[in-house]
């Protein structure tokens, strides 16, 4: 009987932890570049737990028209490559501007990678023409000269990507990225790539959690019940 | 229970509120020569690992099972308000005291302490001394003086400045120059249509309109604000929603814990 208790009392735990989640989510359904989590479990055995455990769904956010030259929204499995200090952090908030010393960085000041390191325009922005285009691959030009090419990579295996805050993702130690090929990407200038956070998908959820956590709830209140019978059979 | 799914939502309760405040400033300023409107940014805050099955279990056999955990997010925090600095309409309104820039730039102007601040509000008028000044009594730096004979003003598309005499004399003065900067994004606005130079935006790079990537400037038209009333409007319902369905995740987490609270009968 004791059993039945935890098992009920477990599972109030995870849809609490499960609603953090959720939380989470719907909090960031305006935040360029957000990828959604989302839980299940797994039943190990007859005499083991269902586990819990987390995805991140890698899923294309909507691309929104933003004007600005300086935003990029990239379509297809691969990210952004920005420097901070000597980790490298990946991305699909696309949102850079160019600082004071000209380098091309995200909303934190940190460098945006190119194929020849970070991406730094000073010198053309001080001369004729100062219009920034960006191809579809990825490569960068001011006015008609040729600065760089923007890194683009690929992660295949999306287990030993880690959440970092601020829309940016942490490849776990021993872990590269690959180069993305050409024909899986293209970088749309002008753009910006939203949350690909569903609110309607989101809710769904949330009732479901709010529901089973009820369920939990009154599972553990008949045990309470059942329990206080057993000890009445002994009173006298 | 943690009160995190709680904090969260508080968070883009709090994110979208600001999110409004701004689009309700784009929109008083709708009217406002040379406003460029602006938008709130967000980021996702820090994650947590966070274990799961904690819970102690009463079989044997799963206690040897390998703690999981999970990442869990803390929200939402608004970072900054971005400047939008894309063109306005140019708008025609017959005025020679009007001036507008078609493309990049900005006009320097001094303030009364001294120091430069820019604006795209090229509305001026003359002031009791003569001098071009903005709409709020600022210089416009290089000054350009107009004397009690000076009949017309005529401002040139690059900038040069040419005043016609009461008797028919036409003399050139100082050239109105522009000014840009690296990351326009980073100036800091300083209300009355001013701008300040900060470390983010970078120097101010000076040059002649017309040329270099700067724009024309256009006499007898003013620069409207490039707030658009649809673009707003469907940023207003969008946030307002986020708004609401961060306040169902408050009520939903608030009726969990009542029936956390209400686990244990009272009988």
């Amino acid at each position: 009987m004791i059993e039945g208790i935890t098992s009920a009392a477990r599972s109030l735990e995870k849809s609490s932890k499960s609603i953090s989640v959720v939380s989470n989510n719907l909090a960031n359904i305006n935040t360029i570049g957000y990828k959604r989590d989302s839980n299940f479990y797994e039943i190990l055995g007859e005499y083991e737990q269902p586990n819990m455990l987390e995805y991140t769904d890698y899923e294309q956010g909507e691309v929104l028209l933003t004007s600005d030259p300086l935003n990029f929204a990239l379509k297809g499995d691969a990210f952004f490559v920005i420097q901070k200090g000597d980790q490298l952090l990946y991305t699909k908030d696309g949102k850079f501007s160019i600082d004071q010393s000209g380098y091309l960085v995200n909303g934190e000041g940190q460098k945006v990678m190119g194929q020849k390191g970070a991406i730094n325009i000073t010198e053309s922005m001080l001369d004729e023409n100062q219009n920034i285009t960006v191809s579809k691959n990825g490569e960068i030009k001011v006015g008609d000269t040729e600065i760089d090419t923007l890194m683009i990579a690929k992660i295949e295996e999306k287990g030993v990507l880690q959440k970092n805050s601020s829309s940016n993702f942490v490849l776990e130690e021993g872990y590269e990225h690959v180069q993305a090929d050409e024909s899986e990407y293209e970088v749309q200038q002008g753009f910006l790539e939203s949350s690909n956070v569903n609110a309607v998908e989101e809710m769904q959820e949330m009732i479901k959690i709010s529901k089973n956590y009820e369920s939990a709830q009154k599972v553990v209140q008949y045990f309470d019940t059942s329990l206080e019978k057993a000890n009445e059979i002994g009173k006298v | 229970m943690s009160t995190r799914a709680l904090r969260s939502a508080a968070s883009g309760m709090y994110a979208q509120q600001l999110n409004i405040e701004v689009i309700s400033n784009n929109i008083a300023n709708i009217n406002t020569n040379g406003f460029k409107k602006n938008k709130a940014e967000f980021q996702d805050m820090m994650y947590q690992e966070i274990p799961v099955n904690t819970l102690p279990s009463a079989t044997d056999a799963s206690t040897q099972s390998a703690v999981n955990k999970i990442q869990v997010g803390n929200g939402v925090r608004p970072t900054s308000t971005q400047k939008i600095f894309t063109q306005g309409d140019v708008t025609s309104t017959d005025n020679s005291m009007d001036l507008a820039i078609d493309g990049e730039g900005f006009f320097q102007v001094r303030k009364t302490d001294g120091t430069y601040a820019y604006t795209r509000d090229g509305g001026l008028k003359i002031n009791s001394e003569g001098k071009l000044v903005t709409a709020s009594g600022y210089y416009i730096e290089p000054e350009i003086t107009m004397s009690e004979d000076s009949m017309e003003l005529v401002v040139n598309t690059d900038g040069s400045v040419e005043i016609t005499q009461a008797d028919g004399t036409t003399t050139a003065v100082d050239n109105i120059q522009l000014v840009r900067f690296m990351n326009p994004g980073g100036l800091e606005a300083a209300g009355n249509n001013l701008y300040l130079e900060t470390q983010a935006s970078g120097e101010p790079i000076y040059g002649t309109p017309g040329s270099n990537g700067f724009g024309e400037i256009q006499q007898g038209y003013v620069e409207a604000s490039n707030v658009d009333v649809v673009d707003e409007m469907v940023a207003m319902i969008a946030a307002q929603r986020a708004y609401e369905i961060n306040s169902k995740t408050v009520k939903t987490v608030e009726e969990m814990m009542t029936m956390a609270n209400n686990l244990k009968r009272t009988s």
